[in-house]
């Protein structure tokens, strides 16, 4: 079987993903439990929010901060349904089986609803546990769409899942081509670039389809090399002579889990090429120091960062830094923090007008209605759009096609929807100490600089 | 390694049950008032195990005929589940303990779960002579305080690969879980033989083996503790043993042979968090006891450090350790972070060097 997106893999272990659910009968390997040991078992007193990432991370703490800076304020405020909402946490290690056993470790200790995942492999790592637990899970930092396209094939066991942020990969990679033409092309000149991508379950829609999109987009840039890199590669000297020898005009960054030693070697090493593109590591506000002072001008996009995008952005990102109730060393938002704030008062809007909590597969499906009605379709267009932090927020509907040239025959039902006066991100480049908002124009903080050795 | 015959460890591991020293709280005796109940396809009183189990009470037998039963398997009471033999009963969907339950599983085969055999909270499960094969996930899977002793088992083809990630290992245990294993074959699992993660603990003695699996033999993160006796952890992709994070371990009279990257491995991160993966917390400490003990045909013997991350810091003893047949290196260690190795009576042989540093 070909390994794709869209299909699964035959199994290495003598088990498909396919046979266990059709051996075991997933759906109704979770019904048969029965009240006592089912997926229903809820605490009385409080509303839990089961948060899945991997807990020793920034990206890990800045989420968890961000969703207790929301329960406490949630909580302050009468709380849900009149009762207080509450945290807890399980590790996903950024590994795909760990990522499982989070998953029902968190439905085991009484979560009410699951948040989380940082790695795309960890996401993945979850589907034979959605349609078991049967738990409304939100995720906020994956972009794989491999989650979306399983709701659409198959409903009944993964409509509980639904991706707040970013959006999934087919969009980043048009979001990126869009600055690459609009930018990069239009503002700087740039005609030739380089892809530095690590070798990661998200990068490969990108990597595999930049050069055909920047045509489909009226770009004259050339992709004139692509490199994809180890995740544990620990020295970048060969690739970034590689890249300086193809003769571009930049390093376009796809990478999210590997993005500080790079940039610390692309500084040291003075490498002629300005490092632009998707830096996940360089949304952390403390990515200089991790750096070694190298962050001045590495660009990256980001979900959000302290502009106007809504009137909720820059009130959240302010109380996040003065929130010190945990991790106060962590003061600025990362992406998954932003959406994971979002996706908790998303989620007290959808419950408060289904006016039900899941606890039972009936009451889940009222509150999956709601949060379906994000971002539903009439004539035509997206209504009863989610104010978020970072931007407007709704879903794709089933059945919804030709949202995406890259797969113009796929619906990505419960994934973010994507698309002018939608949630999107900003671009932002490390200026002097500070995270700058270079595109779009209309939140700009600041013009783009060279690298110093450039200038 | 020396053998013990199979009647000589059973004797043992029973007796050191019966003494309570391993699992805390171990399965319920049968006692005079105790009741069986037969489950049989026809002609007994229940045609099924759950029905069984919701008509017994505690500390009853459930006498399981051969057959395929149709689980998941849920038991929430003090029960002793005994099967025909591993090769005439099995249960398709999983058993799940939960709660308080202490529960004795014998004689049955457990495919096709999510999990095969799972414990949840303070579940208790003791289980001798069954096989958990071709589940989707683990093999077994312990949340909670929940603890196991496993015997004289088999645990193998668990999980399964979804586009090129493995997912599933033999037993993965997390929370502040406990298992004992004594003369288990782990093999072709996956993700790990042996996953602990957390403050999860583990006792791995008695001719255990590991092998072929599709990351670690044993793998050790967060603060998880092990102690190891006479394993046999070979031919695993990664790591024969991993000890990570701020994991412990005390290893004797075992051998690692012929894993992927290294026989043993001590002092890095248990998680994905590669290159450099803005870590806030502070620097972590894997600690090792090794002796007696044989590292044999790996490519790396001993790897001490990862290689690539600077706050992984080690404190390991080696003591009457054979290292041999090294293609890379005997003895690696990591200078990027603190080590501290001791090493005394240690024997090298045929390795492509003794000793290095990266």
């Amino acid at each position: 079987m070909t390994k794709s997106n869209n299909h699964w893999p035959d199994s290495s272990a003598g088990l498909s993903r396919r046979s266990f659910l059709k051996g075991a009968g997933a759906g109704a390997l979770a019904l048969s439990l029965g009240p006592l040991a089912g997926p229903w078992v809820q605490a009385a007193e409080t509303i839990t929010i089961g948060m899945a990432n991997p807990l020793e991370t920034f990206f890990g703490q800045a989420a968890e901060k961000a969703l207790l800076l929301g329960i406490k304020q949630i909580n302050a405020s009468g709380g849900l349904l009149g009762k207080n909402l509450d945290l807890i946490t399980s590790d996903t290690a950024g590994r795909p089986d760990q990522a499982l056993l989070a998953v029902e470790d968190l439905a085991n200790r009484g979560a009410d609803f699951l948040t989380g995942f940082f790695f795309s492999e960890a996401l993945i790592g979850t589907i034979p546990a959605i349609p078991v637990v049967r738990k409304i899970l939100l995720d906020t930092g994956a972009s794989t769409p491999v989650l979306t396209i399983q709701v659409s094939k198959d409903y009944n066991n993964f409509k509980f899942f639904f991706r707040l942020g970013p959006v999934n990969s087919f969009f980043l990679l048009q979001l990126s081509v869009g600055f690459v033409r609009d930018f990069l092309e239009g503002k700087l000149g740039w005609k030739k670039i380089v892809l530095l991508a690590e070798d990661s379950a998200w990068t490969k829609p990108i990597t595999d389809s930049f050069q055909t999109l920047l045509g489909a987009f009226g770009s004259k840039v050339q992709v004139v090399d692509v490199i994809r890199y180890a995740e544990s590669t620990t020295d970048f000297t060969s690739l970034f002579s590689r890249a300086v020898k193809a003769g571009s005009d930049g390093l376009f960054t796809i990478m999210a889990h590997t993005g500080t030693r790079p940039t610390a070697q692309w500084a040291a090493q003075k490498v002629p090429l300005p490092l632009v593109g998707i830096n996940v590591q360089a949304q952390q506000g403390n990515f200089d120091q991790l750096t070694n002072g190298a962050a001045e001008s590495v660009v990256t996009l980001t979900s959000a960062a302290r502009a106007p995008v809504t009137k909720k952005t820059i009130p959240f990102v302010d109380d996040f830094a003065a929130f010190s109730d945990v991790f106060p060393q962590v003061t600025i938002p990362s992406y998954n923090a932003f959406s994971s704030y979002d996706a908790l008062f998303m989620l007290k809007e959808a419950v408060e007008k289904a006016g039900t909590l899941p606890d039972n597969e009936a009451n889940t499906d009222k509150i999956i209605a709601e949060l379906e009605q994000f971002g539903a379709l009439k004539d035509g267009k997206p209504t009863d759009l989610f104010v978020g932090t970072t931007g407007h927020l709704g879903f794709y509907q089933r059945g919804e096609i030709g949202v995406t040239p890259l797969m113009p025959k796929q619906a990505f039902p419960h994934d973010l929807r994507f698309g002018p006066g939608l949630a999107g991100g900003l671009w932002i480049q490390w200026q002097s100490g500070k995270q700058q908002v270079i595109s779009p124009a209309n939140l700009k903080t600041a013009g783009f600089v060279l690298p110093p050795w450039m200038r | 390694m020396k053998s013990l015959s199979y009647k000589k460890i059973r004797r043992w591991a029973i007796a050191m049950i019966a003494l309570g020293l391993l699992v805390g709280g171990m399965g319920p005796a049968p006692q005079a008032s105790a009741a069986t109940l037969s489950v049989c396809a026809s002609g007994c009183s229940f045609s099924t195990i759950q029905t069984a189990i919701a008509a017994a009470t505690p500390q009853d037998t459930i006498s399981i005929g051969p057959g395929a039963y149709v689980g998941p398997i849920v038991v929430t009471k003090n029960l002793r589940l005994i099967g025909s033999g591993a090769k005439l009963t099995t249960i398709f969907g999983g058993v799940i303990a939960v709660g308080l339950s202490n529960v004795t599983l014998e004689g049955v085969t457990i495919s096709k779960g999510l999990n095969g055999l799972e414990l949840r909270n303070a579940a208790v499960v003791n289980a001798t002579d069954i096989v958990i094969a071709g589940n989707a996930a683990n093999g077994v899977a312990l949340f909670g305080d929940s603890a196991l002793s496993l015997i004289s088992s088999v645990i193998t083809k668990n999980g399964i690969s979804i586009l090129g990630n493995p997912i599933g290992s033999g037993i993965a245990a997390r929370n502040s879980a406990r298992i004992n294993v004594f003369n288990i074959v782990i093999t072709e699992n996956g993700a790990d033989g042996i996953s602990l993660l957390d403050d999860a603990s583990a006792n791995i003695s008695l001719l255990t083996s590991i092998s072929k699996n599709g990351l670690d033999g044993v793998q050790l993160g967060g603060r998880s503790r092990a102690t190891i006796d006479s394993l046999n952890s070979s031919g695993n992709a990664l790591y024969g043993l991993a000890i990570e994070d701020n994991s412990q371990a005390t290893v004797s009279g075992s051998e690692f042979s012929s894993n992927g990257k290294a026989g043993i491995h001590i002092g890095g991160p248990s998680s994905t968090l590669v290159g450099g993966s803005t870590l806030t917390d502070p620097p972590v400490t894997a600690t090792a006891t090794i002796t007696s003990t044989t590292v044999s045909g790996n490519a790396i013997g001993i790897l001490i450090g990862d290689l690539s991350k600077q706050r992984e810091s080690a404190n390991v003893t080696l003591r009457s350790v054979l290292v041999e047949k090294s293609s890379v290196c005997g003895v690696l260690i990591d200078p990027q972070a603190p080590k501290i190795v001791t090493m005394s009576d240690m024997s090298f042989s045929d390795n492509a060097q003794d000793k290095c540093s990266s």
